[in-house]
């Protein structure tokens, strides 16, 4: 499946992302070409994709009733899924909200989803953690954390 | 992953202070892991699985004070061991460097990019592949020779090419969170490892001191001469030393049912490797490991490039850098004397939470590098493509 997976990824780099995202040598010398490397490393990937094919076959031709693990599980659609989907959401609404709010909004739907249940776990958490960011970075490192609307 | 968090906290610190605290945190990380190996049987760090072996065993013993003292001593020395050979050989080294003209930096980068296959594991395939990927990632922005863009997407942040920390925070702690996301923590508490009433079996005889001084001299060679050697990791060095130290050891059928000179050889071989490594980064600009390559990232943070011209144009830094490197161990060993003795209740924090904690600062750091909200949208990006890559690595026997 990674196989097939790259050799589909550096196809789509080679034949429609390079073409449309770097510009042609010019007709000056080809090492000169913005484009070179950006062919070279597609071409790189492609055979090693293939290459990688060719030896997952081979593999499995040799373990055929191998007791072989689900490669998507429901645990990597559901809960890492979740997990990518809020941390880009709680990126997105950073600047609207404002760091503090939008990361004691995050943090608590995390500390649930991890498996926190008693409230004084939430409070011990963020009464410990905002405050070490806020004196470390906004104070300490003079970050300027987005305020958004709200602190 | 520690250095990767702590990266945010240092860039607007003067340089040596800047890598002395990032140098201690690579080597606390490094004796660090080896509580939990003890205590927890699972290792803090992969360098930390040969600890496992011995250390646990004393640990249900009776004995996990003695396995942690015994992991403090050897680490701190085998760590000032490599540190002083670090001293004395990168500046002849860097001289040597320092007359390398276009082909031999050719040859250079040509044997950087074959550590691949030393670090690619199971699969060589892959490690090229992996490291084909961050060619591709390396030509995004403007193209040096013609100033053309590539791979820009109408996105004038990606000008400039991929931002490095936002990248690495992604790539080591950002993916270990979507990871451990996968997994369902539960209400059982972690086992702990009751401690013997025997003062004798938490002190350090003098017939174990004899007999791990001569195992710690030896691992401390073997962690750094393979330490030196790019793409060799620590892992191996703490195994190789475990293996050699029962092969001279007057009891080797006592190794794995717990005895202090495992825990001895393991630590001291893994620990010989931080040193070590800065060999070939500070000397050549090449990282042997991942702590390595996050501290390679630090320095360019800070304006300086690892390689024979930080020998030319920064030598106070760098003598500085080794002064840090020295001072570390000796507060890396007053800390971790402190440390082993609270270590039982800090270990017993819950991965619940630990990993929102790790997001946060993921969050927080990458933000703070440039005071941009793109660069925590590219460590998001980063931290997706690194989850998928060690999901698909994980169940390559699949592909």
């Amino acid at each position: 499946m990674p196989a097939f997976f790259f050799t589909v990824v550096s196809l789509f780099l080679l034949f429609i992302l390079i073409p449309l995202q770097t510009e042609p040598s010019e007709g000056g010398p080809i090492a000169l070409s913005p484009r070179l490397f950006c062919d070279i490393s597609g071409y790189l990937l492609l055979t090693l994709s293939i290459i990688l094919a060719l030896s997952s076959v081979r593999e499995a031709a040799g373990e055929q009733e191998a007791d072989e693990p689900r490669l998507i599980s429901t645990d990597f659609l559901v809960r890492g899924g979740v997990a990518v989907l809020v941390s880009f959401l709680y990126v997105m609404i950073m600047p609207k909200l404002g760091y503090f709010v939008s990361t004691t909004i995050t943090m608590i739907f995390f500390l649930w989803f991890f498996g926190v249940r008693e409230i004084k776990g939430y409070a011990v958490f963020l009464m410990i953690l905002l405050p070490f960011v806020y004196l470390l970075f906004v104070l300490g490192l003079k970050v300027l954390l987005p305020s958004g609307v709200a602190f | 992953m520690a250095i990767a968090i702590i990266v945010p906290m240092t860039f607007s610190l003067d340089p040596v202070v800047s890598i002395g605290m990032l140098i201690g945190a690579y080597k606390g990380g490094c004796f660090g892991g080896s509580i939990p190996a003890i205590l927890l049987n699972t290792p803090g760090a992969p360098a930390a699985a040969a600890t496992v072996l011995d250390g646990h065993a004393m640990a249900k013993n009776g004995q996990a004070m003695k396995a942690l003292k015994v992991s403090l001593f050897s680490s701190v020395l085998a760590d000032s061991f490599s540190d002083i050979v670090l001293i004395l050989v990168a500046p002849p080294l860097a001289l040597i460097a320092l007359k390398m003209g276009p082909p031999e930096m050719t040859g250079l980068i040509v044997f950087s990019l074959l550590i691949i296959t030393a670090v690619a594991g199971s699969s060589i395939t892959k490690g090229l592949m992996a490291g084909v990927i961050g060619l591709l990632v390396g030509t995004i922005g403007l193209d040096p020779i013609m100033g053309s863009r590539r791979f820009g997407f109408d996105i004038p942040q990606l000008d400039e090419g991929i931002a490095l920390m936002p990248m690495l925070i992604g790539l080591f702690a950002l993916s270990e969170f979507f990871l451990n996301s996968e997994k369902r923590f539960g209400k059982e508490r972690l086992h702990f490892l009751s401690q013997s009433g025997d003062p004798e079996a938490n002190r350090i005889t003098k017939a174990e001191v004899k007999a791990c001084g001569k195992i710690i001299c030896m691992a401390s060679c073997i962690g750094t001469v393979l330490g030196a050697i790019p793409g060799i990791g620590p892992s191996i060095a703490a195994f190789a030393s475990y293996a050699q130290a029962k092969r001279i050891s007057k009891h080797p059928e006592r190794f794995g049912k717990g005895t202090v000179e495992g825990v001895a050889a393991a630590e001291a071989g893994n620990n010989a490797v931080a040193g070590a490594n800065m060999i070939p980064l500070l000397t050549l600009g090449i990282p042997g490991d991942v702590g390595a390559a996050l501290l390679l990232g630090a320095f360019m943070i800070q304006g300086l490039h690892p390689g024979p011209l930080l020998f030319k144009n920064n030598l106070d830094i760098v003598y500085g850098i080794f002064m840090a490197l020295l001072f570390a161990n000796f507060v890396n060993f007053i800390a971790g004397r402190m440390y082993i003795r609270v270590a039982n209740k800090v270990a017993s924090v819950s991965p619940k939470f630990i990993f929102p904690a790790i997001l946060l600062f993921c969050v927080v750091g990458a933000y703070g590098f440039n005071q941009s909200a793109f660069d925590v949208i590219l460590m998001l990006v980063f931290g997706v493509i690194g989850y998928l890559l060690r999901k698909i690595a994980f169940l390559s026997r699949l592909c």
